[in-house]
Parts: structure tokens; C-alpha cells; sequence
């Protein structure tokens, strides 16, 4: 049988669980962030590519940091992904952990 | 006995089970420094291979020799126009496929948000009614509550006025240790008369 207070600070510590996994998910300033990366690293390879011809392929040397950005982009989508989904499993134990407190309290009439 | 130590083990274990652990936040300088020489590696992996294929194939179809080569012909050549049309594709339709997935990623993260703010507020809501059911109660859990079950221990939970009845105490023979460290010693002591008195018992 726990005890009311430590059923408080599981509460307590369910509480700051869930405002830690809040912090960490990506906020929507960092898509657009990547966005403008994407679009950047798509305009500089194109360039790159397209006046090789003319300047003899020093140009090629944009293109290379215009893959840099896209390859970039793609790594940091992988992560956000992967913590997405260890959030994501995390959500559901933390739905159950609070179920479990609430129907304890519920019991105890609070 | 052995039920009551085995309970509050029991439920530590399952809580661990049950709550997902509290992990540190990786260091992004760290992280986004290995990104990068990743990033690097595959970028010279993908240039050379591009590079060698592209020798390979220009001096298949063309036969000539490695010192008639120039940049300038290549680049004017029918292999580098297709090579370069088909890169130039390739990147614009990374770029255009970027779009939709990053509309998708967004649109996660922002379900995601919304049902963690969801949780927390009905978590804060069931504290807040906690508290106001009973407000006298401290919030996080006493020894006493940690471990409900272990028999009580003879002077552990006799409160905050024993504790400073302890300091005092300590204080007090600190004090008595100074005293007995800065008094005067006999000067004209004779070690080894001392020690022969002490051998004869005197």
C-alpha cells in the first residue's frame, strides 16, 4: 500500500517527466530552420552543377557545400525521427503512470 | 517480515519499470561535431566514387590517354550534359520531396506537443486538487514515507529539535577540543621519566 505522499511525488516527478520530454521535442522554429537548409542546399548544388561547364568545374566547390547542408538536413530530420519516436513510446508510459494515480486518488476520494 | 521489507522493493522496481528513465541531454557541440565529419566523410565518399566513375566512363567511351585529358573537354562533353542533368534532377527532387515530409514532421511534432501539454496539465490538475484536499501535507515524501514498511529505528525520526540538540552537542565538544588544543603545556616534562612511572606502575 504506498503512501499518500509518495503518491504526491510520483505525481510530482510524473510532472516534471513531462516537462523535460516537452522541452525536448523539437520546437517549429527548427523545421523551418531545416526548410531554409533544404532550400539552400537544393539552390547552391544546382548552381554548382549547372555553371561547372563555364568556370571550368570551379563551381563544383559550391556544390559541395550545398550537399554538406542537405546531407545536414537529412541527419538532423534522422534524429528529430528517432527522439519522435522514443517520445512517443515514453507518452504512452507516462499515460499509463498517470492513469495508475489517478484511479489510486480517485479510491481515496481526493 | 519478509513481506514488508519486499513490498516497497517490489514497488521501486516497478515503478522503474514503468516510468521511462530521465536521460541527460546529449551535448549538441559534441553531437553536431560528429554530424559534421560524418557529413564529410560521405561528401568525399560520394565525390570520388563520382569522380572515378565519371574518368572511368569518359575514357572508356573516349579512349584517349590520361595526359590528353582536360577539365574543359570534360565538361563540354555529352557525358558531363547528361551527368549534369541528371544531378541537377536528383537534387530538385530531394528538394521538392523535402516539402511534404517536413509538412508531415511538423505536423507530428506538433500532435506530440499538444498531447505531452495534455498529460502535464491533467497531472498539474490532479496535484493542484491534491493540495487543495490537503494543503497542510508536504509534497515530496518523507523518510518515513519512502519506506513505509521498515521497522522504525530507536532516535531516527525524533524531529527537528533533536537535530539541534546534536549540533549543540557537537558544537560544544569542539569547543572543548580547542580549549584543550590552545591550553598551556608543561614545559619541563620529562618524556622518559614519564614513561619509566608509567612502566612501574606507579
Amino acid at each position: 500500500m504506498i503512501s499518500d505522499a509518495a503518491l504526491d511525488a510520483r505525481l510530482q516527478a510524473l510532472a516534471i517527466d513531462l516537462a523535460i520530454a516537452d522541452a525536448n521535442i523539437s520546437p517549429p522554429s527548427a523545421a523551418r530552420k531545416r526548410s531554409r537548409k533544404v532550400f539552400r542546399g537544393v539552390v547552391l548544388t544546382m548552381a554548382g552543377i549547372l555553371f561547372a561547364a563555364q568556370t571550368g568545374g570551379l563551381t563544383l566547390l559550391i556544390c559541395v557545400a550545398g550537399v554538406v547542408d542537405l546531407l545536414d538536413v537529412l541527419e538532423e530530420d534522422a534524429a528529430t525521427m528517432r527522439l519522435q519516436a522514443r517520445l512517443r513510446g515514453a507518452l504512452e508510459q507516462y499515460n499509463g503512470a498517470y492513469e495508475r494515480i489517478a484511479i489510486e486518488k480517485a479510491r481515496r476520494d481526493w | 517480515m519478509i513481506v514488508r521489507r519486499l513490498v516497497p522493493r517490489f514497488e521501486r522496481r516497478e515503478s522503474k519499470r514503468r516510468m521511462p528513465k530521465r536521460e541527460a541531454p546529449p551535448n549538441p557541440v559534441q553531437e553536431a561535431g560528429r554530424r559534421h565529419i560524418s557529413i564529410m566523410a560521405w561528401v568525399s565518399a560520394v565525390a570520388l566514387s563520382f569522380a572515378l566513375g565519371s574518368f572511368v566512363t569518359h575514357f572508356a567511351l573516349l579512349g584517349e590517354p590520361i595526359s590528353q585529358f582536360s577539365f574543359q573537354a570534360f565538361f563540354m562533353s555529352p557525358f558531363w550534359s547528361i551527368a549534369s542533368t541528371a544531378l541537377v534532377c536528383f537534387v530538385l527532387g530531394i528538394g521538392f520531396a523535402y516539402v511534404p515530409f517536413s509538412w508531415y514532421r511538423e505536423d507530428a511534432n506538433r500532435a506530440l506537443r499538444t498531447e505531452y501539454r495534455d498529460l502535464r496539465s491533467k497531472a498539474d490538475g490532479l496535484r493542484e486538487r491534491a493540495d487543495a484536499v490537503r494543503p497542510s501535507q508536504p509534497l515530496l515524501p518523507t523518510k518515513r514515507d519512502e519506506s513505509p514498511h521498515q521497522p522504525e529505528q530507536a532516535g531516527e525520526d525524533e524531529g527537528p529539535q533533536d537535530i539541534a540538540a546534536v549540533i549543540s552537542e557537537m558544537s560544544a565538544a569542539i569547543k572543548a577540543n580547542l580549549r584543550e588544543a590552545g591550553a598551556p603545556r608543561p614545559v619541563d616534562v620529562d618524556l622518559k621519566q614519564a614513561l619509566r612511572s608509567i612502566s612501574s606502575g606507579k
